[in-house]
């Protein structure tokens, strides 16, 4: 490591507010020349919002960029790979019909007469990709290309612009063993040249052996910044958990009885999740846990029947069944409140009450004609029993709050009686008070009966709302705990791989 | 628990403020013509624009629910045809109208769920897929009747279906407006139609929510066949012979319908009620010119503008509400 400290990109004193949210107190960063530099924290801690920043894609309210001594305003994605800062997104960003040589120098292409000069554009990539120590052709068409190679190409790319910044994102997530000792290696070289490299990754383990110093966020603070020597895989958990599991959750006593209402075995999917096992209990809420990625959102969509899987086994009610489609799960009974409410949980265009009774017309119904009466009663109902505000069922949906709108959704599957209730991060993006309305309808639901699984990337939310967690890595689950002695430090223990 | 019903009522002039502004533009219209010539506002005129859309108001309805889904239908024309030209063969070679036009309108189904069956099963466009079977109906129906027209359809259909009942009301008309009513029934009061906004408006959350979308849309398909076959089976009854080359372009009068009529080429927003005002715009602005003696070819441009005023009209409130 460069000893004499010179500091490459100082992001100074950064603050970045949401609607609703403050994602950023306060932070600070300084990345050396020719270091790698760990960026660790849970999800929602804050670090892409700070390399948003960096990247010119946010503004920041308040704080300051300074860069190579200079401070300097960065105006865009556009200029900021100009000046020489980069990333490395985990999307990677490439047009996979175009060329490894159209990519790398997509936007630089050089122009002869005003024609693209593609002999000199391949001349050029060529030699990037020697550096790089790549063996695939600068003509190759991206599509084509490994997750590993793809990676390389967005790196050439960096390398085009001459940067002296490169941040990655989460760039070992889906490279083999053999793939990451190659990228090592040309994060290395890249050290070695004087780029300052920022290096985002869940992965603690690799970051011993890569990076040079680590920088903790949490909760959208700066929590401790130290050198690689001085902190064990332990103690960076402990950096990145420690707060108090809030008071608002409303899931206080255990309803759970001895009734399996569902049971997985071995459910795998390829590429997605690999022999998931595990039963739900009768008026349980069953927590998941885990990183982004990890492949829960995806066992969830296989036994709601949204998602193909390739082998296992889903017993409802002591009986095996053969989900083939979302209607086939919802007419058994299991329903599931998607992550991404306003793209898959309603219906944008639609009002309350055609979104809290579209799935279950069936029931309003007389002689294959839907009774208009039926429907507004039964939307008056829940818009009700779950206090819905505005309480009006012609509003669009997605003119509500987002607690509202997981309220609609929610009596969706409440009007088919649906028995077990998948909710994918019910409370993403919401207020505390929202949030405690949910977990309040959430422990009422169990209570009169019905079962829960909970897949959330929020520990407090797992830890004050789960009878049992289950946690899941890599497609995988590595972990089974009880709610109550659960900690912190020992779900993020499985959920970053380590060991039962 | 109380069960006290708490709705808040959006003004109804917010909630039909599309559909109510292109019927007052039909007013517009309307009052326009009367005073630029006299021989608009008379019996006789207004019935014969009514006569003349009901082919086309038949087909937009169908057009509509398709639109409605996302999709869009390229076929309806060459549909027409080919139901048209084997009704009249079915007819010409004695068969009962009682028969054949229940076969007609099967017909019609059938070159429905072709489409359907492409856009849902194998998830193709449907601009591509309804293009294809645009070129091989037409073709179909060209191969069927070697490029000729098929006459001496037994006047006994024609005086029924192209005929006036009390002598001033055309049966057409009549056809036009119980189809209009059963379809906007059908639309309302039937999952079917509630579905296809759905689909139109998010088909992934309509799919988790429980839809059988690749169902759905099928029907919906079969449901733009059947109207396809039952405006074939008007215009057979009025023209009294089929051509194969009938109904050419009518694809696109039926689109522009929709699009007057405030339905959103993305899916999801549309009402029948706008897509038959929207038919009765075109045709009151083609009538109207052709009493002024506007050339045809200025009839075209004019006709091209109300269509563009309709979709900047459409984006601008759009904005609004978001």
């Amino acid at each position: 490591m460069n000893e004499n400290h010179e500091v490459t990109l100082h992001l100074k004193n950064i603050s970045k507010s949401f609607p609703g949210v403050k994602a950023l107190r306060n932070v600070n960063l300084e990345v050396y020349k020719g270091e790698v530099h760990a960026l660790v924290g849970e999800n929602g801690a804050g670090k892409s919002t700070l390399l948003n920043i960096m990247k010119g894609i946010y503004m920041a309210d308040e704080g300051e960029i300074i860069y190579e001594g200079q401070p300097v305003a960065i105006k865009g994605p556009g200029h900021a790979s100009k000046i020489g800062i980069n990333m490395v997104h985990q999307e990677l960003n490439l047009v996979p019909e175009l060329t490894v040589g159209q990519n790398i120098l997509l936007g630089n292409e050089p122009v002869r007469g005003g024609i693209i000069h593609y002999s000199a554009l391949y001349k050029q990539c060529e030699k990037i990709l020697r550096e790089l120590g790549c063996t695939f052709k600068a003509t190759e068409k991206v599509g084509n290309l490994s997750v590993a190679n793809m990676q390389m190409v967005a790196i050439g790319r960096c390398l085009m612009h001459r940067s002296k910044v490169v941040a990655l994102d989460e760039p070992t997530a889906s490279l083999s063993e053999n793939e990451i000792k190659h990228l090592f290696a040309v994060i290395n070289k890249l050290k070695e040249a004087g780029t300052a490299i920022i290096y985002v990754s869940h992965r603690l383990e690799e970051l011993f052996e890569i990076a040079d110093r680590v920088t903790v966020f949490r909760d959208g603070e700066h929590i401790a910044t130290k050198n690689i020597g001085d902190v064990t895989r332990n103690s960076l958990v402990e950096l990145m958990v420690g707060r108090n599991v809030s008071e608002y959750m409303a899931h206080s006593n255990n309803y759970s009885t001895d009734e399996e209402v569902l049971r997985v075995e071995n459910l795998t999917s390829e590429g997605a999740f690999e022999k998931v096992s595990f039963s739900l209990k009768k008026g349980e809420i069953l927590g998941f846990s885990g990183l982004v990625g990890a492949g829960r959102t995806d066992v969830m969509r296989a036994i709601f029947g949204a998602d193909k899987y390739e082998s296992g086994e889903i017993f409802l009610n002591g009986k095996k069944v053969e989900i083939k489609s979302c209607e086939a799960a919802i007419k058994s009974g299991i329903a599931l409140l998607p992550e991404e409410r306003k793209a898959q949980g309603f219906i944008k265009g639609m009002s309350n009450s055609m979104n809290i009774n579209i799935s279950s017309l069936d029931n309003f119904m007389k002689t294959g004609i839907i009774s208009y009466r039926k429907i507004s009663n039964n939307t008056s109902y829940y818009i009700n029993e779950l206090k819905i505000t505005p309480p009006n069922p012609i509003t669009h949906t997605n003119n509500l709050s987002g607690g509202n709108q997981q309220k609609i959704v929610l009596a969706k599957w409440m009007s088919v009686k649906s028995q077990i209730i998948i909710f994918d991060e019910p409370t993403r993006g919401l207020d505390i008070g929202a949030k405690s309305e949910i977990y309040r309808l959430m422990d009422e639901f169990v209570k009169n009966g019905g079962s829960i699984i909970m897949v959330s990337s929020e520990l407090p939310e797992i830890l004050g709302m789960s009878d049992r967690i289950i946690v899941m890595h890599e497609g995988r689950i590595t972990g089974m705990l009880d709610g109550r002695d659960a900690t912190e430090v020992e779900i993020l223990h499985y959920a970053m791989g380590g060991e039962q | 628990m109380n069960n006290e019903r708490y709705i808040i009522k959006e003004p109804w002039y917010k909630r039909y403020a599309r559909t109510g502004s292109t019927i007052l533009s039909l007013l517009a219209l309307c009052v326009f013509f009367t005073i630029a010539t006299p021989d608009f506002l008379n019996p006789t005129n207004l019935m014969a624009i009514v006569r003349a859309s009901s082919v086309t108001i038949i087909m937009t309805m169908g057009m509509l629910i398709v639109i409605l889904t996302g999709g869009i239908d390229l076929s309806v024309g060459p549909i027409i045809a080919v139901v048209g030209v084997m009704l009249a063969t079915m007819l010409v070679n004695g068969m009962s109208p009682w028969i054949a036009v229940p076969l007609a309108l099967l017909l019609g189904c059938f070159m429905g769920f072709i489409n359907g069956f492409f856009v849902s099963v194998f998830k193709l466009q449907a601009f591509l897929v309804t293009l294809a079977t645009q070129t091989i109906f037409r073709g179909f129906s060209l191969l069927y009747t070697k490029g000729r027209p098929v006459t001496n359809v037994p006047a006994s259909f024609c005086s029924v279906v192209g005929g006036k009942i009390g002598g001033w009301l055309p049966v057409p008309v009549i056809i036009m407006i119980v189809a209009v009513i059963i379809f906007a029934l059908v639309v309302k009061y039937f999952k079917v139609g509630v579905y296809a906004y759905a689909i139109g408006s998010n088909e992934e959350a309509s799919r988790l929510s429980g839809i059988n979308v690749t169902k759905y849309k099928i029907y919906i398909y079969m449901i733009s066949g059947f109207l396809c076959a039952l405006a074939a089976v008007t215009m057979l009854g009025r023209l009294g012979a089929a051509e194969p080359t009938a109904a050419t372009g009518y694809e696109l009068d039926a689109i522009s319908a929709c699009a007057i009529g405030g339905a959103s080429l993305a899916g999801g927003k549309g009402t029948v009620m706008g897509a038959v005002v929207g038919a009765l715009i075109m045709q009151v602005l083609i009538n109207g010119m052709t009493l002024l003696n506007v050339q045809s070819y200025y009839q075209q441009i004019v006709t091209g503008i109300v269509i563009l005023i309709a979709v900047l009209i459409d984006q601008f409130t759009n904005k609004e509400t978001k």
